[in-house]
C-alpha cells in the first residue's frame, strides 16, 4: 500500500481500492492545507509554559490550603478533646474524700475514702490498709450515710 | 536553558523519553518547554484545522498542554504519549469550537451568504487525526525534502516553479520530490485505516 500511495502522490494515474483513493485524497488534501503547515506565534511557548505554571501554582496553592483545613480541623479536634479531657478530669474530681478510722473490731485499720459522681449516680474508692485478707468469695462493703447517719446507699 | 522554537529546529522529533515526562507531571519549566517543542506544532495544527482561526487555535493549544498536565498523572511515561496528547488535542478543540459556536456574534441578516462564520459544522474527527499524522510525518522530513513537499502542494507550483523558486535543478526537485513522497508513503500508510 505505501509504495501505491508513493506512486499516487508522483502519477495520479494510479488505480487504487476505494479506501486507498479515499486516504490518499485525505493526504493531498491535507498536504494543501494550510493549518497542516502552519506554525504557531514564537510567543506561544512561553504561553503554554506560563500557563501550565499557573495551573501548577493553583494546585499546589489548593493543596497547601487543604493541608492547612486538615490541619485546623485537626487542632480543632485535638482542642475538643482537651477540653473534653479537662471537663472529664473536672468530672474525675472526687464529690467527697473522707479519712476513715477503724473501730474496735479492728484498730489497726485505716483508709481514705472517696466519692465521685458519676452520670449514673456515685462512685467509691476505698483505700483501706490494715484489714485482713478475705477468702475467696467474701467481699468488703461500703455503706453511705448522711450527716443524720441515715443510709444513703 | 537554550531556548528554540520548533519551527526553526530542523531535527524537530515526536519522542519524548520518561524522565521528561515525569518532569511534565511535576509541571517543571524545562519538561513542559520540551513537550511542547516536540509536540506543540501537531497540537496547534489539529486545533488551527477544527477552529480555522489563529488566536482560537493558540488558545486551544495552551488549554491542551494544561489539561495533558493535570491528566498526566494517569499516564504511562515509558509509552509514546503522542496518541494520548492527540485525543486531548482534538477533544479541546472541539470543546473550543462548541463555546464558539453558542456565542452570539451580530444578526444573520448582516452577514453576508459567503461569509465563513456561517459553517458551524462540527470538526471532521478523523480529519483531525488525519492532520496530526500528515505533520508529524511532514516534520520527520528532512527540512530540503519539506521545502519541495510544501511548494508542490501548498502553493500548488510546478517542478519547474519550485526550482525557479529556490534555485535548483529540476532534476533535483524531482529527486527530492520522489524521496519526500516515498517517505510520505511509509509513514502515513495507517492513514488508510483512519479513513476507513
Amino acid at each position: 500500500v505505501s509504495e501505491r500511495w508513493g506512486s499516487h502522490l508522483v502519477d495520479e494515474g494510479t488505480r487504487f481500492d476505494a479506501s486507498e483513493e479515499s486516504a490518499a485524497a485525505l493526504l493531498v488534501e491535507l498536504l494543501g492545507d494550510a493549518p497542516t503547515w502552519s506554525e504557531p506565534s514564537s510567543a506561544l511557548e512561553d504561553a503554554v509554559v506560563g500557563t501550565v505554571r499557573t495551573a501548577c501554582a493553583r494546585r499546589r496553592w489548593s493543596h497547601r490550603l487543604v493541608r492547612r483545613a486538615t490541619a485546623a480541623a485537626t487542632a480543632v479536634a485535638a482542642a475538643c478533646a482537651l477540653v473534653v479531657g479537662l471537663t472529664a478530669q473536672h468530672d474525675a474530681r472526687p464529690e467527697l474524700r473522707g479519712r476513715l478510722t477503724a473501730d474496735g473490731s479492728l484498730p489497726g485499720a485505716a483508709g481514705s475514702a472517696e466519692v465521685y459522681r458519676s452520670r449514673s449516680g456515685f462512685r467509691v474508692a476505698l483505700d483501706a490498709k490494715g484489714l485482713p485478707e478475705l477468702r475467696a468469695g467474701r467481699y468488703y462493703e461500703a455503706w453511705l450515710a448522711d450527716v443524720n447517719g441515715r443510709d444513703r446507699s | 536553558v537554550t531556548r528554540r522554537h520548533p519551527a526553526d529546529s530542523s531535527d524537530r522529533r515526536n519522542t519524548i523519553d520518561a524522565y521528561v515526562l515525569e518532569g511534565f507531571r511535576r509541571g517543571e519549566e524545562s519538561a513542559v518547554r520540551e513537550v511542547y517543542r516536540a509536540y506543540g506544532n501537531l497540537v496547534y495544527a489539529v486545533a488551527l484545522r477544527a477552529l480555522g482561526r489563529r488566536e482560537l487555535a493558540e488558545e486551544a493549544t495552551q488549554q491542551t498542554f494544561v489539561r495533558a498536565w493535570q491528566a498526566a498523572d494517569r499516564i504511562d511515561v515509558l509509552r509514546d504519549p503522542a496518541p494520548w496528547l492527540a485525543t486531548i488535542a482534538k477533544n479541546t478543540a472541539i470543546d473550543v469550537h462548541r463555546r464558539e459556536s453558542r456565542r452570539e456574534t451580530r444578526a444573520i441578516d448582516s452577514v453576508s451568504a459567503e461569509h465563513p462564520a456561517l459553517v458551524t459544522t462540527s470538526p471532521d474527527l478523523a480529519a483531525l487525526d488525519a492532520v496530526w499524522q500528515v505533520r508529524q510525518a511532514i516534520d520527520a522530513l528532512p527540512p530540503d525534502e519539506r521545502a519541495v513537499v510544501r511548494l508542490q502542494y501548498m502553493s500548488g507550483m510546478t517542478h519547474r516553479e519550485i526550482a525557479s523558486t529556490l534555485g535548483l535543478a529540476i532534476g533535483t526537485v524531482k529527486s527530492r520530490l520522489h524521496r519526500a513522497h516515498g517517505k510520505l508513503a511509509n509513514l502515513l500508510s495507517h492513514l488508510r485505516e483512519v479513513v476507513s
